[in-house]
């Protein structure tokens, strides 16, 4: 999934027209808004780092901010990858006549933000600068 | 009567899982309320083609779609922008405006694949033609990618 190449030899495997039969389409754009709306969460999730890193007054600790921000911008980009993933294994199960595989996304996304949300309680008892 | 022509056309096996979850509910009580006030007659003159499994009207599943591809695409550009904003200007390099330019260029793409979709969409919804392919949907997970990346960058460098 590194490298052009793999990427372009990926995507062109992962395209899930290529077997099953054709499904109703208001299935496939149900699958398709909600791999946007993943995707709308991720872009938010970057916001809110960049606003974490940039608009909050700094903590004691050097990398205080960055703590916080860091984690929330690399679980946007993996939420990204994540659900279109996630939109091809349904689409798949969907032609295919099986069952809709679930999803990674809500677990990974509470456990990331329990995480964030420990370090920067910790942060802010620890390291306040007030 | 016209509805009646588009739903006909609208016949696509359906047979898989999420049917039921989905909106299985909602159609069979649909077509029973049909089947109820349409002439008996005329069901039997279409050779049993319109059954209970076969979908409803079409509705507005290709609108909600469009308009989700509309807010992707202003999303990407505004925290594209809070990017930027944050890009550090290098000695005699536009770094910011160049930055800009590349986000607008991002969002007009989502912009122009969501019309495209959109025109798509519209016609598959009335002749079943085949749903997205992952052409249509890479470029949204690479934007977002991109602008986390950018963000991290800021992040660090900032």
């Amino acid at each position: 999934m590194i490298g052009g190449g793999v990427v372009g030899r990926w995507l062109t495997a992962a395209d899930p027209r290529v077997d099953g039969e054709e499904i109703d389409p208001r299935f496939s754009y149900a699958n398709e808004r909600t791999f946007l709306a993943w995707n709308r969460t991720a872009l938010a999730l970057v916001g809110v780092g960049l606003a974490v890193a940039n608009l909050l007054p700094p903590f004691e600790f050097a990398w205080g901010r960055r703590m916080i921000a860091l984690p929330l911008i690399a679980l946007g980009g993996i939420v990204s990858i994540v659900s279109l993933r996630e939109w091809i294994a349904n689409e798949r199960a969907m032609r295919r006549g099986q069952r809709l595989p679930s999803s990674l996304l809500p677990l990974l996304l509470a456990a990331v933000i329990a995480v964030v949300a420990l370090i920067a309680a910790i942060i802010s008892v620890l390291g306040a600068t007030d | 009567m016209e509805e009646e022509s588009r739903r006909s056309e609208l016949d696509v096996p359906v047979r898989h899982a999420g049917e039921e979850r989905a909106c299985g509910g909602r159609i069979s009580r649909e077509e029973s309320r049909r089947s109820e006030l349409d002439d008996p007659g005329e069901e039997r003159a279409g050779g049993g083609r319109i059954s209970r499994e076969q979908p409803g009207p079409p509705g507005l599943a290709a609108e909600r779609t469009t308009l989700a591809w509309r807010r992707s695409g202003v999303s990407v550009i505004a925290v594209g922008a809070a990017v930027a904003r944050g890009v550090p200007t290098v000695d005699a390099v536009p770094s910011r405006p160049v930055i800009g330019v590349l986000i607008a260029v991002l969002g007009g793409l989502a912009f122009a694949v969501s019309s495209r979709q959109a025109a798509r969409r519209a016609a598959a919804i009335d002749s079943s033609r085949p749903t997205p392919r992952i052409g249509d949907l890479w470029p949204v997970t690479a934007s977002t990618v991109l602008v986390a990346v950018g963000a991290v960058v800021v992040v660090v460098l900032g």
